[in-house]
């Protein structure tokens, strides 16, 4: 029952016949009423007219029953060139995420791009992209995005609003004004230099970036005591040892990909390879990447600092002096390691083996400093160090003396003309402070994709391009280059993107501006004609251009940087650390992180994002009010009650969220959440935590305040808080689900990982089959599909979720629904904690369809709907579905997900173009679940045809997850074949099956997380 | 040829035959008849019902159970044109009220056939005087019990005929494994039997109705159900002869039905529902529900319709015996079930047991405990079961009990099963009280029409009990 009329001729004519409102009729028209806006029970926006209403209509409609939507589908009538109905096509372009940037491939079909994946030439991703960087694919068609540009508050034609912005421009530096650009942090050379252009060409004009997230810490530090201006990236790869001091470097840090993908080469132990880093995490948070430490240590904020100092004492009297200077040394002297019993045991593991130590981005300067004067203590930084100079972030200089001059100028009154370009200040600023800001600024305009909450404060708004939109460029962060090639014309027709209104301003105000280059895509061709094709030793430059769009990346000789130790900035941020260690902090402590799914909230309106569970806390559609158990007792509050938390930039109403592992008197909340214009899915999710933060970093750590407002807020979490051997009336044995242990003891004897006495089974040599009731199925011919997941490998960063999302048109369902337990990921990232309740071991274990061999849900579909494949997958046959749930209740996994409402029926135009067309889209009343991503295997089987194949080569088929994963934990492939990948990974001695004992003979086999404890058998 | 059993049966009842003042008491049996009944006055009392103007009390009372029933159909509407999504099942609990209200109505269905047929044949004669009333309730029953498998289904406009072995095109059959299939062969061919049982023994009773009918409609109505009826010797030997092999064929249908819903459950591998006790646990659960059903019904019937002659209070008290009985061999499983939960050694058996009777649903799992075991003892006493207020009220006790034993089987196995990771909760929606309400006025809509519009004690057995009658049939 689609709006279009054409199904529904017979309806309106038996309606007709039985009742003449026409309120009913108008009903009737859209099924639901018009206010019925999130897939819903209803309940809230029926009244009981309307549901009379219906009922009645509902009788009616009976007769001609529930038909499925009807579509009409157009063949070309002139086939496009290059273009094959039903085949994909790949294309490269590039992500950037503040000052990250990675390579990508993004697979469309019929012209419009359907998933975005990592370009696997690209050095730094892989082939991988993280959740945000897949998810924005989301973004090039979200409606709330198809916007008009808007002179006061009027439909305007971008051309008219460039003129319009040149006139102001024009105007106020005639009146010697200032005119300032303010943009985001980005990492494209070709950007840098229009905006060296752009403050050459407009007189009084100076572009600042000013980003969201504003931590200076880490760039400060190393310009003072490295004399290089940028955040060194280093290579964990190489480092045996790793301490984290509250660092979420695979989580929250823009480069987070690039980390894992190195941390995860050296956490996959096996009895022959037994090579295995070793990561200690030093934090308050709870992090992602903390909960992944083979040892957590939980400190307080304030103690940071003199963990850090205590730590360097120790490296220090270890190592000898090293380069320091006695300044430097005598500080030491006074550090107190009494309070952290680990921490020499800590220091002689960093001395003793290649290390590194990571300091969180949000922790000041001076924290900064101490984690680089243990870097250069323990030898880590230098040429071909585990921190190479030659690795850093583009353009990731220090900001925060640029934003802070900004911040006077504006309130000096000296700034005629702001624009904003595609940044978001009114949101990422306490409202008072933003207000103040601009007050004195006469004109104030915004270029930005989505209108955001500066544009209300702005005469003049243009809708700018989405990056798969627009051309553009990006230097990674070991020096290579890629080309951002547009994937589709502007879904938003005319829509020019913001390098583009920009040089249209230039050119407005004087005509000779970019006269050269009139448009973006010749601008970028221009620089990298003159910066990368000369030299590189082509013939001809469309050559060179077209290689490097089509392997998505050049090497580039990397941007020289040589440290030079200035030991007397060090010793001043020393002193500065001593002295703050010295003065304890009383009362509570607020912690504003970014959020680990939205980041700073640019990509706050999309779904995919916003029902992505945190990693940690496993919680949707909100950011939270977290804290310990104690610090719960103390406040005298439960999960769920509203507090009112104050700080003296704001005040906000967060939930309170019981999360174990929080340092006590400690408040964690996330950036991100909160948009009031950012579009219709983000608004009124989470609060604003910006508002909460005075500046100039808009993450850290500030005092706060804390009440009970005794008012309540459901939080809908896709998984509560269960420990393995949790609370006194759950003490059960569940070892068989999760196998874990500790690196010494697994390479003595891996059979310790297996409890209970029960046989080694991943090995599958040692078993005997248990018998069955059900009938062996026979697999000898052909093709045997299996995965395994090494949970040893897995950090947790949810990458598989959201590929999966993306390529099998999984509907998001709204907070409403996951808070009753209706999320539909097929793949989900099950958290378990072991241990104590304020320093947990956490486990982590991606649970998805287990494609049984004996699969119970087979057996009892009364319809035949899920039924074996030859090949060993349990398929889904959704048209055979009537919605029983029988095989949902029979699953041991709980993997299946039933579709209890039409959750695509209100997905809005454009937002149906990004569906995968190799996947069903469901309708209401079916069950799915995870199908090893069978579309690409029938893919993968068409394309061997061709070439005269029966057998696909091992590799052949990448599932989604296995795709994206950064960790590359998971491996799917053919088991018959003994030379297979799979098949090698499911003969290692940390395979198991979970709940092996059921003998359901799971497909996956999962590898136990080994942890690499100091001092073995911990 | 007569045994010693008819012998001694024939002189109590020549003694009862008698009068009131038999010689010892606690030699006889209590009469199954009050006063000294004409059969002619049986058909009198039980006519004039049928042929008498509905009172207002029966006005008023049909007026809100079908209101009530309207309500429900109105939801069962809502849901088909909206989703399962307006219930509050969930993952996990993917069953929850649906199922729980499925097993709940054939479980009361489960009383009629007990009475009518398995009675019958172990020719317990006090059951003539409800076997109709129970048959009709049955029949009701499993019509409210039929709805949920098709309505808890996400596309029921399919399922309809999708659970069907149908022959098509595509050759698809459904999946003779699964034990939903089975369900829908043991509850249809139940639902068939029960429904030709009660309507055979019908028969008799519209030829008598048709012969007093004074009124058109009825008259051409009960011609044509009674079938040409004329109380040949004949007609009477067929019938007979028809009532006893019907007799038979539901004896172990009753038995069966209950058997095969709790496959459902014990056939899965859901810790709590994979157990061996289910098929006779269920069983006994299922009449004893029925008969608290059939206890609340006539109870309430007998005093209405002015039968207390014929529904006397030993039928009472032999029905609190019944529900007693059975009642404890449901506490009996219930504690059977633990023991193996502890005695397995399987961990995820013993955690399901102890979290129903300790977790999040410890209330609704002491609810159930309480109804179904500690509650019936009361029967103990005779006075108890001899007195119709209290037997009543612990009747609906046993209702709510034994709906909550299904609840606690498939919502408390379902929402923490093996991985804790997926646990969660299920909280039921306004429309999932609206279909259970429906269904209750479905069924008391039903039964209010049969007992106005229909004999509502079996007629001619009646009269075959009457005090007198029985040796007069020299027939052995």
């Amino acid at each position: 029952m689609s709006d279009t009329d054409t199904s529904n001729k017979t309806y309106w004519k038996s309606f007709r016949e039985l009742g003449k409102d026409p309120d009913v009729l108008e009903q009737l028209k859209h099924e639901f009423p018009a206010d019925y806006d999130e897939p819903s029970s209803g309940a809230s926006s029926m009244t009981r007219r309307t549901f009379i209403g219906l009922m009645a209509a509902s009788a009616a409609l009976a007769a001609t029953g529930c038909r499925r939507p009807e579509q009409q589908i157009v063949p070309y009538v002139r086939k496009p060139e290059y273009l094959t109905p039903g085949i994909a096509d790949q294309f490269t372009t590039a992500f950037t995420h503040q000052n990250f940037a990675a390579g990508l491939l993004v697979r469309s079909r019929e012209g419009r791009p359907v998933k975005i994946e990592g370009n696997d030439l690209c050095s730094i991703s892989g082939g991988k992209a993280m959740p945000l960087t897949q998810a924005s694919l989301l973004s090039l068609y979200d409606p709330d995005r198809m916007l008009r540009p808007t002179v006061h508050d009027s439909d305007s034609t971008p051309l008219n609003a460039m003129r319009r912005m040149a006139d102001a421009v024009r105007e106020v530096t005639g009146k010697g004004k200032s005119v300032r650009i303010i943009v985001d942090e980005h990492a494209s050379p070709s950007l840098a230099r229009l905006y060296g252009e752009l403050e050459a060409m407009i007189p009084n004009t100076r572009v600042v970036t000013w980003p969201a997230i504003a931590a200076g810490g880490a760039a400060e530090a190393s310009r003072q005591l490295l004399g290089i201006d940028a955040v060194l990236v280093p290579d964990l790869s190489r480092a045996d040892v790793i301490l984290g001091v509250e660092s979420d470097f695979m989580g929250t840090d823009p480069e987070a990909l690039y980390h894992i993908r190195n941390f995860a080469k050296r956490r996959k132990p096996e009895t022959g390879a037994p090579d295995m880093s070793r990561f200690y995490s030093a934090e308050a948070a709870m992090t992602m990447t903390g909960s992944n430490a083979d040892t957590r240590i939980r400190i307080r904020p304030g103690e940071i600092d003199e963990f850090l100092l205590a730590l360097l004492h120790e490296v220090v009297a270890a190592k000898g002096r090293g380069g320091f200077d006695s300044a430097i040394v005598s500080q030491l002297s006074g550090a107190d390691n009494s309070r952290f019993p680990e921490i020499r045991r800590i220091a002689e593991d960093l001395t003793s083996k290649p290390s590194v130590v990571m300091v969180g981005r949000h922790l000041p300067v001076h924290t900064h400093a101490l984690g680089i004067m243990l870097n250069q203590a323990l030898g880590a930084i230098g040429d071909g160090g585990i921190i190479d100079p030659k690795r850093a972030l583009p353009f990731s200089n220090a900001k925060t003396a640029g934003i802070e001059a900004l911040k006077k100028e504006l309130q000096s009154g000296s700034v005629g003309a702001v624009i904003f370009a595609d940044v978001n200040p009114a949101y990422a600023l306490p409202s008072e402070t933003f207000r103040s800001l601009i007050s004195r600024v006469l004109y104030r305009f915004s270029l930005s994709e989505y209108a955001g909450e500066t544009s209300k404060f702005c005469s003049i708004f243009v809708p700018v391009n989405h990056y798969l939109e627009s051309w553009g460029d990006v230097r990674m962060l070991d020096g290579s280059e890629a080309v951002v090639q547009p994937q589709i014309a502007p879904l938003n027709d005319g829509q020019p993107s913001m390098a583009d209104t920009l040089m249209g301003i230039a050119r407005a105000f004087d005509a000779k501006n970019f006269e050269a280059t009139p448009t973006w895509y010749e601008y970028v061709q221009k620089r990298w004609r003159e910066e990368r094709f000369a030299g590189s030793g082509r013939p001809s430059f469309t050559g060179f251009w077209n290689d490097a769009l089509r392997s998505g990346r050049i090497d580039a000789s990397p941007v020289p940087r040589s440290v030079s130790w200035n030991g007397a900035a060090a010793a001043a941020q020393l002193r500065t650390a001593v002295g703050k260690a010295s003065t304890q902090q009383k009362g509570m402590t607020l912690g504003v992180l970014p959020s680990s799914t939205l980041y700073d909230g640019r990509y706050a309106n999309l779904g995919w994002l916003m029902e992505l569970p945190d990693p940690v806390t496993k919680v949707t559609w909100d950011n939270v009010a977290i804290m310990s158990r104690t610090t719960a007792v103390r406040l005298g509050v439960e999960t769920g009650d509203l507090l009112h938390v104050k700080t003296k930039a704001g005040a906000v109403h967060l939930p309170a969220f019981i999360q174990p592992g929080v340092a006590d008197d400690t408040i964690f909340t996330q950036t991100g959440f909160g948009r009031s214009e950012g579009g219709r899915v983000s608004a009124d999710k989470g609060v604003n935590a910006f508002s909460l933060m005075p500046g100039p970093d808009t993450i850290g750590y500030l005092p706060v305040s804390v009440e009970k407002t005794g008012e309540t807020l459901e939080i809908a979490t896709t998984q509560d808080h269960h420990s393995l051997s949790g609370d006194d009336l759950y003490d059960i044995d569940r070892t068989e689900i999760v196998k874990e242990g500790t690196l010494a003891a697994f390479l003595k004897n891996p059979a310790s990982l297996y409890k209970n006495d029960l046989p080694v089974y991943g090995a599958e040599k040692n078993t005997d089959r248990p018998i069955s009731i059900m009938p062996e199925h026979d697999y000898s011919k052909g093709h045997r599909w299996g995965m395994t997941i090494d949970t040893s490998a897995c950090v947790g960063c949810n990458a598989c979720v959201i590929a999966c999302v993306s390529e099998n048109n999984i509907p998001v369902v709204g907070k409403e629904q996951v808070l009753r337990g209706r999320e539909m990921h097929w793949i989900r990232i099950d958290r378990y904690y072991a241990g104590a309740d304020d320093s947990p071991e956490t486990l982590l274990q991606p649970m998805l369809c287990q494609h049984c061999e004996k699969a119970p849900c087979e057996n009892v579909c009364p319809v035949a709907a899920t039924t074996h494949s030859p090949e060993g997958l349990n398929e889904m046959t959704y048209n055979r579905c009537v919605g029983t749930r029988y095989c949902s209740n029979n699953c041991p996994y709980k993997v299946r997900r039933f579709n209890y409402l039409n959750y695509h029926k209100d997905d809005r135009e454009p937002v149906n173009m990004v569906f995968n067309p190799d996947v069903t889209v469901r309708m209401r009343g079916i069950m799915e679940k995870c199908t090893f991503c069978v579309h690409r295997i029938n893919e993968a089987k068409f394309h061997a045809k061709n070439e005269g194949r029966d057998m696909l080569h091992d590799g052949e088929v990448v599932t989604a997850c296995q795709q994206a994963c950064p960790a590359d934990a998971i491996v799917f492939g053919n088991t018959n074949d003994p030379e297979s990948a799979v098949s090698k990974h499911r003969a290692s001695d940390r395979g198991y099956h979970v709940l092996r004992e059921l003998n359901v003979l799971p497909s996956i086999t999962y590898k136990a997380k080994i942890r690499n404890t100091n001092g073995g058998n911990a | 040829m007569r045994t010693v059993t008819d012998k001694h049966r024939q002189d109590s009842w020549n003694i009862e035959g008698g009068g009131a003042l038999a010689v010892d008491p606690h030699d006889l049996r209590e009469p199954l008849v009050e006063g000294t009944p004409k059969p002619a006055d049986v058909t009198e009392t039980v006519s004039r019902v049928v042929e008498s103007k509905p009172t207002r009390l029966w006005y008023a009372t049909v007026t809100v159970t079908g209101a009530l029933a309207g309500w429900g159909i109105l939801t069962i509407l809502y849901t088909v044109f909206t989703g399962i999504g307006v219930w509050g099942n969930n993952q996990p609990v993917g069953w929850a009220w649906d199922i729980t209200n499925f097993v709940f109505w054939i479980g009361i269905g489960h009383a009629g056939t007990l009475i009518s047929a398995i009675l019958f044949l172990f020719r317990q004669k006090w059951r003539t005087a409800i076997n109709r009333a129970a048959e009709a309730m049955t029949i009701f029953a499993v019509i409210c019990a039929l709805i949920f498998p098709i309505i808890h289904t996400g596309r029921p406009w399919v399922a309809v005929y999708w659970l069907l072995p149908l022959p098509n095109q595509m050759e698809m059959w459904v999946n003779f494994r699964s034990p939903l299939l089975w369900d829908v062969f043991a509850v249809s061919t139940y639902f068939a039997v029960s429904a030709m049982f009660w309507f055979v023994g019908l028969v008799p009773d519209f030829a008598t109705l048709r012969n007093r009918a004074k009124n058109k409609i009825a008259r051409i109505a009960f011609t044509f159900f009674s079938m040409g009826w004329t109380g040949a010797n004949r007609h009477w030997h067929r019938y007979e002869k028809a009532y006893l092999i019907l007799a038979g064929i539901s004896t172990p249908l009753v038995l069966s039905v209950h058997t095969i819903v709790s496959f459902d459950f014990a056939v899965s591998v859901i810790p709590g529902w994979h157990t061996t006790i289910f098929p006779p646990y269920f069983v006994a659960g299922a009449i004893f529900s029925g008969f608290g059903m059939v206890l609340t019904l006539m109870i309430l019937a007998r005093k209405l319709l002015n039968l207390e002659q014929f529904i006397t209070v030993k039928h009472i008290e032999n029905m609190s015996k019944v529900l007693m009985a059975t009642g404890l061999m449901v506490g009996y499983a219930y504690g059977i079930e633990f023991f193996i939960a502890w005695y397995s050694g399987n961990p995820y058996e013993r955690f399901v047991f102890i979290n129903r009777a300790f977790g999040p649903y410890s209330w609704a799992y002491w609810t159930m405990v309480s109804c179904n075991v500690f509650i019936p003892q009361l029967f103990w006493f005779r006075g108890i079961r001899r007195n119709l207020l209290i037997t009543w009220i612990i009747s609906i006790f046993v209702n709510i009990g034994m709906w909550f034993e299904r609840f606690v089987i498939i919502v408390t196995s379902l929402h923490r099963d093996f991985l804790p990771s997926s646990w969660g909760m299920f909280t039921p929606t306004w429309v999932d009280v609206s279909i259970f309400a429906g269904t209750v006025g479905l069924f008391l809509t039903l039964f209010l029409v049969f007992a106005k519009y229909l004999p509502v004690l079996a007629i001619s057995e009646v009269k075959g009990i009457l005090p007198g009658a029985q040796p007069k049939h020299g027939h052995h």
